[in-house]
Parts: C-alpha cells; sequence; structure tokens
C-alpha cells in the first residue's frame, strides 16, 4: 500500500517537471540590468490567444526585454498570479484581463506600488493604466451589424430579416462589448431586422445545439446568425448542415454565418464560400504593438496615448484574396501552430 | 396481464419527481412556443441529449457501487483530443482511432478505479485530482489548437445514421440496452447494487468489492470514450476544453432520475429520464430566448428537489435512521 503510494508520487512529480518546464522564460541576463516585465495571460485555448502571445513573446525576444509569464483560466488564478508577480522586481505589469471590472483590483494594487500596467485586448474599468491596447469590440460589434445587414440586403432585396447572436460567454467583456455593439448599430440603424434570438455559448457544442434549436424553431425564416467569436463559428455552420439546411451563398434560402476573429478553420470555410464572413481582427498586430508601446515607455521613456485600437476588418469570400486583406494579414496564415 | 400493469405503476412511481418535473417544463414551454412540440425539435432535443446520456449511463454504474467521478468531462475532452491527433495529425486509420479513443477512456477508468479500490483514496477527491491532471495535460498537448478536419468515418458515430436513426441516438439506445441488461440480469449488475447499498455486507457475504469498484471505472470510462466520440463527430473539432461542466449536468441528471447519493439505489431509466429534463430545459431556454442564468437556476433547484426526494425515500424506507 505505502510502496504503491510513493510510485504515484512519483510519478506525479516527475509528470509535473515535463509538464510546466515551459511555463516561466528562464533566460536570466547576467551583467547590463534587462528590463523584465510580468505578464499575466490567459489560458491559450484557443488559436487566437495563441497567436497574440506569440507575437508579443517574439518581439519582446528581439527587443531582449526578459519576461516573467503568469497564466491563468479564470479571475481568481488572475489575481493571485498578481499578487505573486508584484513581490517581484517587474518593470511593468501587462494584463489580458478576463473582465474589466475584476481587474481593477489588481491595477491598483500595481499602482500603490508604482508598477505601470499596460492592457491588452480588453480593458480595465479602473485604476491607472498607462495604457491599452485592443481591437475596439463596440465598434466591431458595429461593423459586423452593418455588415450581416448589408448581406441580408444581398439576400432579400431589402434590409429587412430575422437575426440570431450566438453571444460567447458574456462574462468576457470583449464578448459582451460586440454583443452591445451588434445590437446597438442593428437596431438603430437597421429597424426592420429583428434580432430574434440571442444566447449565450460558452463552448462549440453550446453554439451547435443553440444554432440547431433556433434552425428547427425558425426554419428558413432564420436569415442569419452573428457569431461573436470564431471559436463557435464552425459549431454555427455543423448545425446548418446537420439540420440539411446547406444552401449556397445567393441562394434565397441561404442563412448567412459572420464571425469574428478570423480563425483557420473559418478562414478556410471562407474561401470555400461556405461561410460568409468574419470580422478579423489582428492578433499578431495586438501583440506586437503592446511590446511596440511598451518599449516607448519603458526603454525610451516617451510619453504613451492610453488607448491604441488597432483596426479590425471584414474578410469575405468576395475580398479574401484583394490586397486590401493581403496587406491587413490574415494572422491565422502568419502564426505558427 | 393485471400484475404486469400493476408492476408498470409501481415502475412508474419509482420516477415521479422527474416524470412531473417534465411534463411541468413540457407544458410550460409548449404554451409559450409554439416551437416546441415539433418533429424537428424533439428530434434535436433528443439528439442533444446524447453526449450528456451517454456520460451519464457510465457514471450511474460508479455511483450505483457508492462512489462518485468528477473527472468525467477530463476524460471526455481527453481522449477526443488524442484520438483526433492520431487521426489528422498522426494518419492512423480512423476505426483504429475509434478504438483507441474507446480504449483509452477505459485505461483512464481504469486508473481511477484503481486509486479509488486499490489504495483506498475518497473517490470525490481522487477524481477531482484526475480531473484536474487530465484537462492540464489535453492543454499542454494541444497546445490550445482546435483540432479540426475529422475524416468522416471518425465523425461517424456523432454525424452518420443508419436506417434515418441518427448515430448518436442508436449508439446512446444499444449502450442503454448494455448496461440495463447488465445491471438487471447479471451477476455483475446484482453485486453493483448490493456493494452500493451496503459495503461491508457486500464484502462479508464474499463479494470482491474492490473488482467491482474497478469494474464500474472502468464502464464508466469506456462511456467516457463513446461520448467523446459522439461530441467530436457532432461538433466537428476536438478541443482540450470541450466538455467543461459535463461530469456536473450528468450527475445533476442522475440524482433527480432518482439515484441515490450514496449508492445502491437508482436506475438506468430513472438517469435517462433526468438527463431528457436537463436538455428539455436548455432546449426550452433557447426557444423563448431564456437567458441562461435563469436555466442555471432552475437547474439547480431541480437538483435540490431531486435531493429532497432520495432524503424523503431513504426516511421511508429505513425510519429507524
Amino acid at each position: 500500500m505505502k510502496k504503491s503510494m510513493l510510485f504515484v508520487l512519483l510519478i506525479a512529480i516527475s509528470l509535473g517537471g515535463c509538464f510546466f518546464r515551459d511555463s516561466v522564460n528562464e533566460e536570466s541576463g547576467v551583467g547590463e540590468k534587462k528590463v523584465v516585465i510580468g505578464l499575466l495571460a490567459s489560458e491559450t485555448s484557443n488559436e487566437f490567444m495563441l497567436a497574440m502571445q506569440q507575437a508579443f513573446l517574439s518581439r519582446v525576444e528581439e527587443l531582449e526585454i526578459e519576461v516573467v509569464i503568469k497564466v491563468s483560466s479564470n479571475v481568481e488564478t488572475q489575481l493571485n498570479q498578481a499578487n505573486v508577480l508584484m513581490t517581484q522586481e517587474i518593470d511593468a505589469l501587462v494584463i489580458w484581463p478576463f473582465d474589466g471590472d475584476a481587474v481593477v483590483s489588481i491595477v491598483e494594487t500595481a499602482n500603490e506600488k508604482q508598477i505601470p500596467v499596460f492592457t491588452y485586448d480588453t480593458y480595465a474599468n479602473g485604476g491607472d493604466v498607462v495604457s491599452m491596447i485592443s481591437t475596439d469590440n463596440f465598434s466591431l460589434g458595429s461593423t459586423a451589424a452593418r455588415a450581416l445587414a448589408d448581406m441580408v440586403y444581398e439576400k432579400n432585396g431589402e434590409y429587412k430579416g430575422n437575426v440570431a447572436i450566438v453571444c460567447g460567454s458574456l462574462t468576457l467583456t470583449s464578448h459582451l462589448e460586440r454583443v452591445n455593439g451588434f445590437k446597438k448599430t442593428m437596431s438603430e440603424e437597421y429597424p426592420n431586422i429583428r434580432i430574434v434570438a440571442s444566447q449565450q455559448a460558452k463552448s462549440p457544442e453550446k453554439a451547435l445545439n443553440v444554432a440547431a434549436d433556433w434552425l428547427g424553431l425558425y426554419g428558413s425564416d432564420l436569415d442569419g446568425i452573428y457569431s461573436v467569436s470564431d471559436y463557435l463559428t464552425m459549431a454555427v455552420l455543423q448545425a446548418i448542415e446537420a439540420m440539411e439546411q446547406t444552401e449556397p451563398i445567393g441562394s434565397p434560402h441561404h442563412i448567412i454565418i459572420l464571425g469574428t476573429d478570423a480563425f483557420p478553420d473559418v478562414v478556410t470555410s471562407i474561401r470555400d464560400k461556405k461561410i460568409d464572413g468574419t470580422v478579423a481582427q489582428n492578433a499578431t498586430e495586438i501583440g506586437a504593438e503592446v511590446v511596440r508601446v511598451l518599449y516607448e515607455y519603458l526603454v525610451n521613456g516617451h510619453a504613451v496615448e492610453p488607448i491604441y485600437y488597432v483596426p479590425c476588418m471584414l474578410i469575405t469570400p468576395f475580398n479574401i484574396n484583394s490586397d486590401e486583406v493581403q496587406e491587413y494579414g490574415i494572422w491565422s496564415e502568419a502564426y505558427q501552430k | 396481464m393485471n400484475l404486469r400493469i400493476k408492476n408498470w405503476g409501481i415502475q412508474l412511481r419509482k420516477y415521479y419527481v422527474v416524470i412531473f418535473l417534465i411534463i411541468l417544463a413540457g407544458v410550460f414551454f409548449s404554451l409559450n412556443s409554439e416551437g416546441f412540440l415539433t418533429w424537428k425539435n424533439w428530434q434535436n432535443l433528443i439528439l442533444q441529449s446524447t453526449t450528456v446520456a451517454i456520460a451519464a449511463t457510465g457514471l450511474t454504474f460508479v455511483m450505483l457501487a457508492g462512489n462518485f467521478d468528477l473527472s468525467g468531462g477530463a476524460i471526455v475532452a481527453f481522449v477526443g483530443v488524442i484520438g483526433a491527433d492520431l487521426v489528422v495529425n498522426q494518419g492512423i486509420h480512423p476505426l483504429l482511432g475509434i478504438l483507441v479513443t474507446l480504449l483509452l477512456g477505459g485505461g483512464l477508468g481504469a486508473i481511477n478505479g484503481w486509486l479509488v479500490s486499490r489504495l483506498g483514496l475518497a473517490s470525490f477527491i481522487t477524481t477531482l485530482a484526475t480531473m484536474t491532471i487530465l484537462r492540464g495535460v489535453a492543454l499542454n498537448y494541444t497546445g490550445g489548437i482546435t483540432i479540426s478536419g475529422l475524416p468522416s468515418l471518425f465523425r461517424i458515430l456523432g454525424t452518420g445514421s443508419l436506417w434515418g436513426v441518427p448515430m448518436p441516438v442508436l449508439l446512446t439506445l444499444v449502450l442503454y440496452l448494455i448496461g440495463q441488461l447488465l445491471l438487471s440480469k447479471t451477476v455483475l449488475g446484482y453485486h453493483i447494487y448490493v456493494v452500493g447499498g451496503d459495503q461491508k455486507a457486500a464484502h462479508l457475504s464474499g463479494i470482491e468489492v474492490k473488482k467491482i469498484h474497478l469494474i464500474t471505472y472502468i464502464i464508466a470510462g469506456v462511456m467516457y470514450g463513446a461520448a467523446a466520440l459522439v461530441l467530436t463527430g457532432r461538433v466537428g473539432v476536438a478541443m482540450s476544453t470541450s466538455a467543461t461542466g459535463l461530469e456536473m449536468t450528468a450527475m445533476s441528471a442522475i440524482v433527480i432520475g432518482g439515484c441515490s447519493l450514496y449508492g445502491g439505489r437508482g436506475s438506468l431509466v430513472g438517469t435517462y429520464l433526468g438527463v431528457l429534463l436537463m436538455t428539455l430545459l436548455e432546449n426550452g431556454a433557447n426557444l423563448l430566448n431564456l437567458s441562461s442564468y435563469w436555466i442555471q437556476l432552475f437547474e439547480g433547484s431541480f437538483i435540490l428537489i431531486g435531493l429532497l426526494s432520495d432524503k424523503a425515500r431513504v426516511k421511508k424506507t429505513y425510519p429507524i435512521r
């Protein structure tokens, strides 16, 4: 009994050793004083986060800035890790906030310790943040509403129809903002396009079920579905296929799918003309921009703007090969798996 | 004949709580949404219940024997990711991939069972630990990448159909029948109930309690593997974060279905009715465009009702306690 317990413990420890190795960047430069920054990132549970962090880390490496990374999967662990980070000597704190409100206490603690704070992808609703680098999620929602309205117009010949929103996770400020932007623009600018349903979906399976339920209820009366993040968009496509309501783009019974982010699978499906479009955010650009702003502030000592918005862009089957889109860049075709 | 009808009555009475709740929810939704009582919606509903139903079938075995298993969702995600990766990136045959997914599920179940039965660790905490480990390993294995581009043969259990019946539904039915046969017609099934009812008595009457515990975890593991195949098949992607909370939905369904938390009492019929109720709630919320917060509130209350009725039944059966 005791022996086997020991055995289990040994296995657990050795497994732990294998998996935790890559979570800390261990290059400690001896000699000249390097700039050290603390990064509170999210678990890279999707390609977007991965591309963003990859771009960030590769830029940081080029500029020989040292990074201590702490990864978390929810608000509470992020808070704990922030406290751990701030006991170390860091010159700045970079945060990916799960929630604009919950992150405030982290920002305030950092303010007390006079550590400059930067956030990316989402803003903090309080405290003193030097700079925030993100897509303007509210205006992204508006862009999506206008794009979907135009697609409804293409289909029905008028700005009139029924659409639904797969909301993602409304505890994520970025998703909430997009939904708000979408709803506001749609109701103000296109009063005849009704948002008949909007539901949260935290996983692709949930998105699949929600979309299937809507298709069962509304059938081809539903003109389009807007998905607030592309990790749910493919599931919406699966639902339409499973409900046997697949019609080519341009046919009167086609159900429009509009996504957000430009994930790899979605880009492929846009090329295959199965998905009508996605409002791309530039993940690699956001990651690189954070480092540029950091460098300006910390190393060059220049003043920086409080907000940097990295523009988003609508990608459709019709413009995906255009110079404009190529210039904007499709991050999912640039990052390394 | 008369006896048989009476027997049915007794059978039904066992599930009166869950049946009552299903009818209540059903009436509410059909009054408020014309889309609810349609053939298409019920096709959707049954299809959507399959992942949870299969996982819950496995979990019922574990709970009947008096243990818990919190690692269900994590195993589903883990084996789904491994199976999909082997097929998509390592180029093994999809059918072999399906087999590996099932076996891996069984193997992980065996580890759970070994930890609980041989080492005598508390099942709740042990499976909490394996759940955390497996989620972590899956996340590291994929590095956050979604595995897509699954060949249609690998997805067959999620998207295929046979004689017009969708594969997931057929699979759920087959697994249910096998489970029911195991529980009601074999010595093993009898032993599971006895072990769950009173471990000491079971041990004294010569039943190998540890072995029974191990077997129930292995059965659960294989079922999780099957659930993973249905899930990845339906969604078309494998992710390390999929099936989050599946174990809780399954456990709630099982409890609402009348399975005792202390083991020894419950049935697969009850479990499936519980799963149906949970799916019904989600489906109704989607049709009525209700906020999912409300659904959480209902689900929670229904679990409480299930627990209370379980407690009432225990009192009735063993009034002295």
